[in-house]
């Protein structure tokens, strides 16, 4: 009898366990992270009797959850690289948002510009004319300043995430060495720690969102935790730190480390894989630079060029004009390794100049020794990669020149140098008077009346500074065959040459082109511009600067419409992965889920299987005591 | 064995599914609400970037109709001022023509003095017109001042030659080069310059004369002098030598020239044949003749040579007048011609843009209603699923 209650009373309480876990996996339908728990049911061992072994009922063995390694660390790699795409594209969305289109965008502000100088060719004298170039001059630079802010912003913005996200991983990657040590523990009682392992699954899966992790799992239960392949993060139940450090030539830029004892190792960026700060680190090294390149290109590009122009002509007082727009000055940052002095500054330097901004690359480069050719320097294009060799101070590569300091570059050093990303940083006009706008021409020609060929001017342009002030000039045909001299004011010949139909009869700075034919004899006069009021020769030639080359090879406006389709493109891009990542990764946790989350329907029917074991174990509880009652009333007859 | 699902995945996908629903027809919404198809450039990298090209031409176009606008304009004052030129000098010849009338006597021609010089006043005036926008329609390549100025010694340019022009493209002229256009016509009649001496004494006057012969021509400097002997007048020309017998009305040819003679001249007369200059100018013309007109001890000889050289040299003005004109009414034709190209410029532009960026409303609409209706099943599913569960049937 006492055997059969202690069947009873086995398969009651293995029913009640089984039910209580049912109860727990049906409270954590919704438990994000929670493994569903299933109990561990065995036969008891039998008892030898002689007409052979009786069963002894059912015990209750442990609990366990259901797990799956596999998925559980494909749904944390996924989910490092959606993760990753995703922190991408929402800040590509931002920087999308910098370059405006139509007449919010910079090639607006450019055309704006060049219109206003057609309009004040109109009318070269007019003080308003003069005004609204001023105006306009005014209205590109705070422009292309609050686009270069805006980008900046961003910049900043990078580095506060990272920092934030590297605290989270550092705080979570403790979490995971306790847990380390308590399943450690805990597994030594011969049972798992369902809960403490969930715990620990989430923890893994969200460091993974900020940094691509490697797992390692141990005999005692732990697990290491690796980052940037193989730098240990978690190790049983210790963790080391990431770190967010400043980038190692420009300190508002990010980098990330990792401190294991003390010491601080970088990690290389291309290591670190996925997770959002992976993602931010992409974004920062690849899309924003190449944003803030192109960006100071075109300014840099656009405002020498304006400049330029303004030397080349003369104002409303005849004198040469002076600079209209102030854009940052090209720089060369030190690499954190360089050799110090002894006041713990770099020792040696270098500077960069702009020598032809319509070359300008939109790019930053790298300079170093020429590790083949010792005492020489070799350049690197960081954009496509590009190794100038061979190089000695003051040689130009991509329209700028670098200049070796006093002490030069000491051996090792290396320089990032940036031609044009600073250039829209602080972009501003340096002309405020309107009366300084070089409108004129310096010099103006005009056919003699007396000329008996059909030669007319068609243009008179000037390239470049004249040696001295100019002073009056004769262009002189002496042949029919287009040889001429040009002539000073005395008579003396300044130069001589050979005409031919289409080409420009250049000198000093300046180039003149006839339409038709000159005869012998024929003279031009090109004298110094008597009325610099009414001459609108530099002018017609800033409005011109609309057509012309000015940023590699590209109109002004066309860069600008090439840069908006640009950071299009990588927005799409960026979008296109983030949403196949997305769906990648919510695939992963739906197999996952799939195999250790809750299924209510599941539990119902489970819900219903045991209770009526329960039930059943109950009954032969009651058979068992109504025998006993039989048994007892027998004796007491 | 059969996929299970989990219940909270379950929700996870229908949560996601319907928010994917939801931010389609936002976006479709928001793109029909604006109208366009690109409304960031990563909608359509390519589109927005040929929309941003033709939305800078469409400004560029309109900054260059304005320089068209500004030249037009000043073609337009430059052809009606020559026209006026033309009406005044028309005047003045048919006033020059007048006073060589023999029977006049000085107070007369004295009347007609005033007259011309009224002429000359309206064609200074003319000269100096201005463009409406500060400068001179003949100004040249600028001026600080009126471009022509009355001085002593007769009016002189205080311009600057050349035309002025408003693009380094197109010629798109705001000015004339007066210098080249009014004080620079070829004197005489274009090949050489006769006139008599101021001491002449008789009646006798020299015609404009023509070329007969262009091979013949020297380019040098003659001189006819007529000599009275027993009222037979004969000429020697110098340095050709030539001698003959005078006649009234006659004609000598010399190298290659017609003279032409007429009048009687008196005893010792000389004319005087010169290469022709480019330096003619409509007031120093006038001012010459009126100096004779006006001058009351003028002899018939030197009013009737007063005459033909003002007749003469007004010609010669109308007709390099006549030349600039049609040059003028030239480039506004070449003008309006880029005028019909800008419009059709700017036409292209805006519908490059508008291809680029613009939504096709139908297909749009259409598009809205296919993502609703996918909502709505999205929805109505979601609705029908959830509401199943075992537990619904445990009573």
């Amino acid at each position: 009898m006492s055997m059969l209650m202690q069947l009873g009373t086995r398969a009651m309480f293995a029913a009640y366990a089984q039910l209580q876990t049912t109860g727990q996996n049906i409270a954590n339908a919704s438990t994000v992270g929670y493994s569903r728990q299933q109990v561990i049911v065995g036969t008891a061992p039998g008892q030898y009797t002689g007409s052979g072994y009786f069963g002894r009922g059912v015990t209750v063995q442990t609990v366990t959850r259901a797990s799956n390694m596999f998925l559980t660390e494909q749904a944390a790699a996924t989910k490092a690289t959606a993760s990753a795409d995703a922190a991408r594209l929402s800040m590509l969305r931002q920087l999308e948002k910098v370059f405006g289109t139509g007449a919010g965008g910079l090639g607006y502000a450019a055309t704006q510009l060049f219109n206003s100088f057609s309009e004040l060719a109109a009318a070269p004298g007019d003080m308003s004319a003069r005004q609204a170039v001023i105006a306009r001059a005014e209205d590109f630079a705070s422009l292309a300043r609050s686009n270069s802010d805006q980008i900046e912003m961003l910049q900043q913005n990078v580095f506060s995430d990272i920092r934030n996200s590297v605290a989270d991983v550092n705080e979570m990657a403790r979490g995971v060495a306790d847990l380390n040590a308590k399943i450690a523990s805990a597994l030594a009682t011969g049972h798992t720690p369902n809960d403490l392992l969930d715990k620990r699954d989430i923890l893994i899966n969200q460091i993974s969102e900020k940094i691509d992790v490697q797992t390692i799992h141990a005999n005692d239960g732990s697990i290491s935790v690796f980052v940037a392949g193989g730098q240990s993060l978690v190790l049983g139940g210790l963790s080391n730190k990431l770190v967010a450090r400043q980038d190692d030539f420009d300190p508002s830029r990010a980098a990330v480390g990792i401190s294991v004892a003390g010491n601080v190792t970088p990690l290389a960026t291309q290591l670190l894989g996925a997770g959002s700060i992976a993602g931010l680190m992409h974004f920062q090294n690849s899309d924003l630079i190449d944003a803030r390149n192109r960006l100071g290109q075109m300014v840099a590009s656009l405002t020498t060029a304006v400049n330029n122009q303004q030397s080349f002509g003369i104002d409303l007082s005849g004198a040469v004009g002076g600079p209209m727009f102030r854009a940052g000055a090209p720089m060369a940052m030190p690499h954190d390794g360089n050799v110090l002095n002894g006041s713990g500054l770099p020792m040696g330097s270098v500077s960069l100049a702009i020598t032809d901004a319509k070359q300008l690359k939109a790019s930053e480069y790298v300079l170093e020794e020429d590790p083949a050719s010792a005492g020489q320097f070799r350049i690197t294009r960081l954009s496509d990669g590009q190794t100038f060799s061979g190089l000695n101070d003051g040689d130009t590569v991509d329209g700028f020149s670098f200049t070796l300091g006093a002490p030069p570059p000491q051996p090792g050093d290396r320089y990032l140098l940036k031609p044009v990303s600073t250039a829209a940083m602080g972009t501003a006009t340096a002309l405020a008077n309107p009366r300084g706008i070089a409108a004129a021409s310096p010099l103006m020609a005009s056919a003699a009346a007396a000329n008996t060929g059909t030669a007319s001017i068609s243009s008179l342009t000037i390239t470049g500074a004249p040696a001295s002030p100019y002073g009056p000039m004769t262009l002189s045909f002496t042949s029919g065959t287009g040889d001429y001299s040009i002539l000073d004011g005395g008579g003396a010949v300044l130069a001589t040459g050979t005409w031919t139909a289409g080409t420009a009869i250049s000198y000093d700075g300046f180039e003149l082109n006839l339409n038709g034919v000159p005869a012998n004899g024929d003279t031009f006069a090109v004298v110094p511009t008597p009325f610099p009021n009414a001459s609108n020769g530099n002018a017609l030639a800033f409005d011109h600067m609309s057509l012309q080359m000015l940023v590699d090879g590209q109109t002004v406006t066309d860069a600008y419409a090439e840069t908006l389709s640009s950071v299009g493109v990588r927005v799409q891009g960026a979008a296109a992965a983030a949403d196949t990542s997305a769906a990648v990764a919510s695939r992963a946790s739906e197999a996952l889920t799939s195999e250790v989350g809750v299924n209510l329907d599941e539990e119902a029917a489970r819900l219903i299987q045991y209770q009526q074991a329960y039930q059943a174990a109950a009954k032969m509880l009651q058979t068992a005591q109504s025998m006993m009652d039989t048994l007892l009333q027998l004796g007491g007859r | 064995m059969s996929m299970r699902v989990s219940n909270s995945s379950r929700y996870e996908t229908a949560i996601s599914v319907l928010q994917a629903r939801q931010a389609e027809m936002s976006r479709a919404q928001m793109q029909m609400t604006s109208g366009k198809r690109v409304n960031v450039p990563s909608d359509d990298p390519t589109a927005a970037a040929r929309a941003e090209r033709a939305f800078i031409s469409q400004q560029r176009i309109t900054a260059e109709q304005r320089s068209v606008d500004v030249s037009r304009n000043a073609m337009a004052l430059v052809e009606s001022g020559l026209g006026q030129a033309g009406d005044l000098l028309q005047s003045a010849r048919e006033t020059l023509v007048a006073s060589g009338n023999g029977s006049y006597s000085a107070g007369e021609r004295k009347a007609l003095a005033v007259q011309l010089n009224q002429l000359r006043g309206q064609l200074l005036a003319v000269a100096n017109q201005t463009d409406g926008g500060g400068g001179f329609i003949f100004g040249g390549q600028g001026t600080n001042s009126q471009p022509f100025l009355d001085s002593p010694a007769g009016v002189v340019y205080a311009g600057t030659g050349g035309q002025g022009q408003l693009s380094v493209s197109e010629q798109m002229p705001t000015s004339v080069d007066g210098q080249a256009l009014w004080l620079s016509v070829r004197s005489g009649n274009g090949v050489f310059v006769t006139d008599a001496a101021a001491t002449n004494t008789g009646s006798g006057y020299i015609a404009p004369g023509g070329v007969v012969d262009p091979s013949l021509l020297t380019g040098g400097t003659y001189d006819v002098t007529f000599a009275v002997a027993a009222g037979v007048t004969t000429y020697t020309v110098n340095p050709t030598g030539q001698t003959g017998t005078y006649v009234d009305g006659g004609t000598i040819t010399v190298d290659g020239m017609a003279l032409k003679f007429g009048g009687a001249p008196a005893d010792g007369d000389v004319f005087n044949v010169t290469p022709a200059t480019v330096d003619l100018d409509p007031f120093e013309a006038l001012d010459r003749a009126i100096a004779v007109l006006n001058d009351p001890n003028a002899n018939r000889g030197a009013v009737a040579q007063a005459v033909s050289n003002g007749v003469r040299d007004v010609d010669a003005v109308m007709g390099q007048f006549q030349a600039a004109r049609s040059v003028a009414g030239a480039t506004l034709s070449r003008l309006d011609s880029i005028d019909n190209r800008n419009q059709d410029r700017d036409l292209w532009a805006k519908s490059v843009q508008s291809d680029a960026e613009d939504l096709d409303m139908v297909s749009a609409v259409s598009d809205f209603q296919n993502k609703q209706t996918s909502y709505q099943a999205a929805l109505q599913s979601y609705s029908m699923v959830q509401r199943m569960s075992l537990f619904d049937y445990l009573k």
